[in-house]
């Protein structure tokens, strides 16, 4: 079958048509734009998410300390106990804030490093 | 290791280096072009085809395995594209009595496609395969000018390798009753 020389003739001479000289980097200023819809597509989506997890979290809490108050204490009055819980509570916070910070720091270096053994 | 070079780029578009890919257009733009101009005869549609198969390699480019070489991979979505574009655009392809293939005999079909330098038969083959539907062209297209294997052509085509081959088959006796008239 790929002995039909004259089919393949055929098929080149008909192949006059060819793209235009700038068609590369018209191409590439589309690619150029699609890559920025792309990071603005997970940026809003990275948000997105983060906003839904911190509502969950704070609807969590509200509900959490709302019943706790409801069954433990009558009054709004916050016992030393409660103050404890709320003391931990901003430790844990303190401490996460903590190692989301490294690890956007690391995760930073990390790229840096890889882009450079590329390069 | 063309292949290793091209996974290697990919690797490092999808890190951020989105200059490298202009390494794919300049590679296979006109390849590809040649494939949808055979099956979508506007040459503006076939252009913005071509641009079009490139942005969605772009954009899919994180779901490129490396089971198969990167141009096949691209070739498909070439060949997708430009399959719904026909059926957007309604471009509808002659339809060849399935029986009247089924007498040709083979040999008459290599003795004819043997040829080499008759201008005449040239230049009816050349009308015959614009009378081909879209699969036929894109098979032979594939297979005879951008000289991929069968197996690869099978997975542009999303065929069987044995599908592939009776296809090429039917097509050459398509071509055979075209230029016979």
């Amino acid at each position: 079958m790929t002995q039909d020389k004259i089919l393949k003739k055929a098929l080149e001479s008909q192949s006059i048509d060819t793209l235009p000289t700038d068609f590369n980097s018209r191409l590439m200023t589309r690619i150029y734009a699609e890559n920025e819809t792309k990071k603005k597509r997970i940026f809003v989506l990275g948000i997105s998410a983060i906003s839904t997890a911190s509502l969950c979290l704070i609807s969590l809490g509200i509900y959490l300390l709302k019943d706790y108050i409801t069954f433990s204490f009558q009054l709004p009055v916050l016992s030393s106990e409660a103050k404890a819980i709320y003391g931990f509570s901003f430790y844990i916070a303190f401490l996460v804030s903590i190692l989301i910070v490294l690890d956007s720091f690391f995760r930073t270096i990390r790229q840096k490093r890889k882009k450079a053994e590329f390069k | 290791m063309e292949n290793q070079d091209e996974l290697i780029y990919i690797k490092r578009i999808l890190e951020g280096e989105t200059n490298l890919f202009s390494y794919f257009p300049e590679r296979y733009s006109r390849s590809i072009h040649a494939l949808i101009i055979r099956i979508i005869p506007s040459k503006e549609d076939a252009e913005e085809l071509t641009q079009d198969t490139f942005i969605k390699a772009f954009r899919k480019l994180d779901t490129f395995k490396g089971d198969c070489s990167f141009s096949t991979w691209l070739y498909r979505i070439a060949y997708n594209t430009a399959v719904s574009a026909t059926r957007k655009r309604k471009i509808i392809f002659p339809v060849l009595d399935d029986f009247s293939l089924e007498n040709i005999p083979d040999d008459a079909v290599d003795l004819i496609l043997e040829k080499e330098d008759d201008e005449t038969l040239l230049q009816r083959l050349e009308l015959a395969i614009e009378q081909l539907n879209m699969e036929d062209k894109a098979l032979i297209t594939l297979y005879y000018l951008e000289e991929k294997s069968i197996a690869e052509v099978a997975v542009i085509l999303e065929l069987t390798p044995e599908n592939v081959k009776v296809k090429l088959f039917r097509a050459r006796k398509k071509l055979y009753v075209l230029i016979n008239g």
